[in-house]
């Protein structure tokens, strides 16, 4: 990654931005940000501030009226409708017409209208569906509600009494309130629905039986008729109000065909608002604009060129990024790993000193997502509906990553399935003899050789791990950490395989080498890990306690491992309960061989997404804390090179 | 020599053993995680791009129940006498009860324990994405002690127990 920097006369600023949009090769960098550190710059130079307020206005209105429609889009569905219904393409000359194309400022303003109607009928159907629903215990009732407060001495109160007070209620109005009388209107399993009719010398002792009893009043504010009456009025209404919701949604609709130029408007305005972004991230003086950032090697001769053709009063200059300047980071990796870049970026980038993990992330993870499911027939359907996906379906560059991940997942599966004798969890007495061959084991009834496979893979991955931060503290000049530090460490390793492989296999040298290294390694890890502690003492013992804590911390890594052998081992487990299911209700006469069918394929479907799960989470598990924290420092800030950038449509001539 | 001890066979007792080991670790795992995925899912309520960093922090808790399910895989496989259960006398059954409870109880405990400080580690990462490195170190060290359990369960099957197999006739 190269620094560039490139002083231009300020007339020259948006022709400037054009020119490194469309090359879309420079991460500009946000010069204001840095000016809090360098106070002598400040004074020169101000920021310049430039209003992308209508712009900004002009996406949030795009955004108000993609919501809108896609509120009452028909036949909208969840997750894998999206994916299937196909993204919006475009030719670049499409895309800048768009602008000229809508109407937005109109469209807006009639959606809008549209819109706050919308809600007022929608908060009206509510309110209106709450009083028929209240009114409907009241309907009985044949007093005009406006009268019912038209008495002289007595006051009319509507009531509902819980069925389990109501007795004791009754009891207690006829001593205390004997000027009362009530009519029951309704009565349900638990409640009674009254008109109470008080004098009004009364209405205290009234009011406190009525909270001692827990009972409600019922009011209806505003309405006059009587309850069948005004039911029948807020009915019609409603239907009215409905009426007319179905017209504004209607209205609504006729709008959808506008929807595809609206995603383009929205990428259009967004990659607007990214050229004035980066107007404000260059600094200026009266007359000349200062822009920083950083270009690619690659792309140096050609950036070179273009601005060239600009004229000669640009002064453009690279440099190699200091120590303490710390360049974005871009994984660059080959078609075959670009798609373990995914497991990356969920991570976090690393940090442009490091080495690029990828080619060792990809390997390994497909390996163990395979190990998890370790069946034939479960790998086949993931690939095959992995390569389905890549054909037909028309996916981002980033779910392209994805599935194209899980299409190596699925092969991998497979692969591994061959070896633990993984068929749909079929088990081993029924598999054919030609599938038994020797070097492949049965999960279920023989654990241990995968165990130790687990093992002795937990034990390659972590190394690589510290042999990976090994070559970094090399490449950064630190020869003797790297040798001392992790050298040791990986020798002590090496010499422990030996040993496992010597002892195993029953070949004696090998044995031997393997104790003399992994003496070796640790008498290393005890004198030299600990290089950098002053005194003698120091360390000795401090290369002790780093031995300790190898020991410790290893055997407990390796010991992580072994859950892909559980994972492995739920699959073919849960598998085999399934055939076991169906083959027990096959014997049912004609509607066995159904149900058989039924089960089979909806129990291993089940079997497969449950484990799909755990196989993608716990690999994931196994690379960012057994293998990241051997060596990954994360901190890199992602390369996005100013350029057209769309998310909503697809440009296919770009 | 007594088939059974304390009234139970060998292969009660062992069974007994796989069983305990992983309900310990199992619902201890699920504790754990209970309480990270509590956490991480208000976090991602407001940052669903914390969704890459959350999820480590919410499995780490599900590694007891995996060791859990091995000691019962290893009970149930490795630990059958060739000869048959009923070759198995109570005593050693006993032994196989005795080996399986490390993890069953310090399964429960960290996995249990693990599960809040992930939850601490998934407000930490919240606040500052960049420390996502520390806070994965934090509940990590709580795992150490699961993983001892582990190996003590294992050793104990086979240099304890197994030797007995091989005297025993079994």
């Amino acid at each position: 990654m190269l620094k560039l920097e490139v002083l231009t006369p300020l007339d020259k600023r948006d022709e400037l931005v054009e020119l490194l949009y469309h090359l879309g090769a420079v991460h500009v960098e946000d010069l204001p940000a840095h000016l809090e550190s360098q106070e002598a710059l400040q004074e020169l130079v101000d920021p310049c501030l430039m209003d992308a307020r209508e712009t900004k206005l002009a996406l949030s209105k795009t955004e108000f009226l993609l919501e809108l429609l896609e509120r009452f889009e028909e036949g909208k569905g969840g997750f894998f409708s999206a994916f299937l219904s196909g993204r919006v393409h475009l030719t670049y000359e499409e895309f800048l017409a768009v602008e000229r194309e809508v109407d937005l400022e109109g469209l807006y303003r009639e959606l809008e209208q549209i819109e706050v109607r919308l809600r007022h009928v929608e908060s009206s159907i509510n309110e209106s569906r709450r009083t028929v629903e209240a009114l409907r215990n009241w309907v009985e009732f044949d007093l005009r509600l406006s009268e019912a407060s038209e008495f002289e001495r007595c006051s009319l109160f509507l009531v509902i009494v819980p069925e389990a007070s109501f007795a004791s209620w009754a009891e207690e109005m006829e001593q205390v309130c004997p000027l009362s009388a009530w009519e029951e209107v309704r009565r349900t399993t638990d409640s009674r629905y009254l008109a109470v009719l008080v004098h009004q010398e009364q209405l205290a002792s009234f009011e406190e039986l009525s909270s001692k009893h827990g009972l409600e009043e019922v009011s209806f504010p505003g309405l006059e008729d009587t309850p069948q009456g005004e039911m029948m009025r807020v009915k019609k209404r409603l239907e009215e109000l409905e009426t007319e919701k179905a017209t504004l949604v209607e209205r609504i609709s006729e709008k959808m065909p506008l929807k595809p130029k609206l995603l383009a408007l929205y990428d259009y305005y967004s990659n607007l608002l990214k050229k004035e972004e980066a107007k404000n991230q260059m600094l200026r003086t009266e007359r000349t604009v200062l822009v920083g950032g950083w270009v690619e090697e690659t792309r140096k001769e050609e950036l070179e060129k273009a601005l060239r053709s600009l004229g000669e009063d640009l002064d453009v200059s690279f440099s190699s990024p200091s120590e303490q300047e710390i360049p974005p980071t871009k994984l660059v990796n080959r078609k075959r790993t670009v798609p373990a870049e995914t497991i990356i970026n969920l991570f976090g980038l690393p940090h442009p000193a490091e080495t690029d993990p990828t080619p060792f992330v990809a390997p390994f993870f497909v390996l163990f997502f395979g190990m998890c499911i370790s069946d034939v027939g479960y790998g086949l359907l993931l690939a095959l509906a992995a390569w389905w996906a890549l054909r037909k379906l028309d996916l981002s560059a980033a779910a392209r990553n994805f599935v194209r991940l899980i299409l190596y997942c699925g092969l991998s599966a497979m692969a591994v399935g061959v070896f633990t004798r993984g068929y749909f969890g079929i088990e081993g007495e029924m598999l054919p003899g030609f599938l038994k061959f020797p070097g492949s084991q049965d999960v279920l009834n023989n654990p241990v050789p995968i165990m130790l496979v687990c093992a002795a893979l937990g034990l390659l991955h972590i190394s690589i791990g510290v042999a990976i931060e090994m070559y970094d503290n090399i490449r950064n000049n630190s020869i003797w950490a790297g040798l001392f530090e992790q050298g040791t460490t990986l020798l002590m390793w090496a010499g422990l395989a030996l040993l496992a492989l010597g002892a195993g296999a029953k070949v004696d040298p090998l044995r031997k080498v393997g104790i003399y290294a992994l003496a070796g390694g640790a008498a290393g890890v005890v004198l030299l890990s600990n290089y950098k502690s002053k005194s003698l003492l120091g360390k000795f013992f401090g290369g002790l306690y780093n031995l300790y804590g190898l020991f410790g911390g290893t055997i407990g890594d390796v010991a992580s491992y072994l859950r892909l052998y559980a994972l492995g081992m739920a699959t073919v487990a849960i598998g085999s309960v399934v055939n076991r299911m169906a083959l027990m209700i096959k014997g049912i006469p004609v509607l066995g061989i159904i149900l058989m069918v039924v089960i089979l394929a909806g129990g291993h479907l089940f079997n497969l997404l449950i484990n799909l799960l755990s196989a993608f989470v716990h690999p994931l598990r196994l690379q960012y804390v057994e293998f990241f924290s051997k060596f990954y420092e994360d901190g890199g800030v992602p390369f996005r090179p100013l350029g057209l950038e769309t998310s909503k449509v697809v440009i296919d001539d770009r | 020599m007594e088939a059974t001890f304390g009234g139970l066979s060998g292969m009660h007792w062992a069974l007994l053993g796989a069983v305990v080991a992983m309900i310990g670790g199992g619902a201890g795992s699920s504790m754990g995680i209970t309480y990270v995925a509590n956490v991480a899912g208000g976090v991602l309520t407001d940052m669903p791009e914390r969704f890459g960093p959350m999820l480590p922090l919410v499995v780490i808790p599900g590694t007891q129940g995996i060791y859990g399910f091995i000691t019962a895989v290893l009970v149930a496989f490795v630990m059958k006498p060739s000869s048959g259960w009923e070759a198995l006398p109570g005593w050693l059954g006993f032994l196989i009860f005795l080996a399986c409870l490390p993890v069953c109880f310090v399964g429960f405990v960290s996995g249990m324990f693990q599960g809040l400080t992930a939850a601490g580690a998934a407000g930490m990462v919240a606040k500052r994405r960049e420390e996502m490195g520390r806070a994965l170190v934090l509940p990590a060290l709580v795992e150490t002690y699961a993983v001892l359990s582990l190996i003590i369960t294992i050793l104990s099957f086979f240099v304890i127990i197994r030797p007995f197999y091989t005297s025993l006739g079994i």
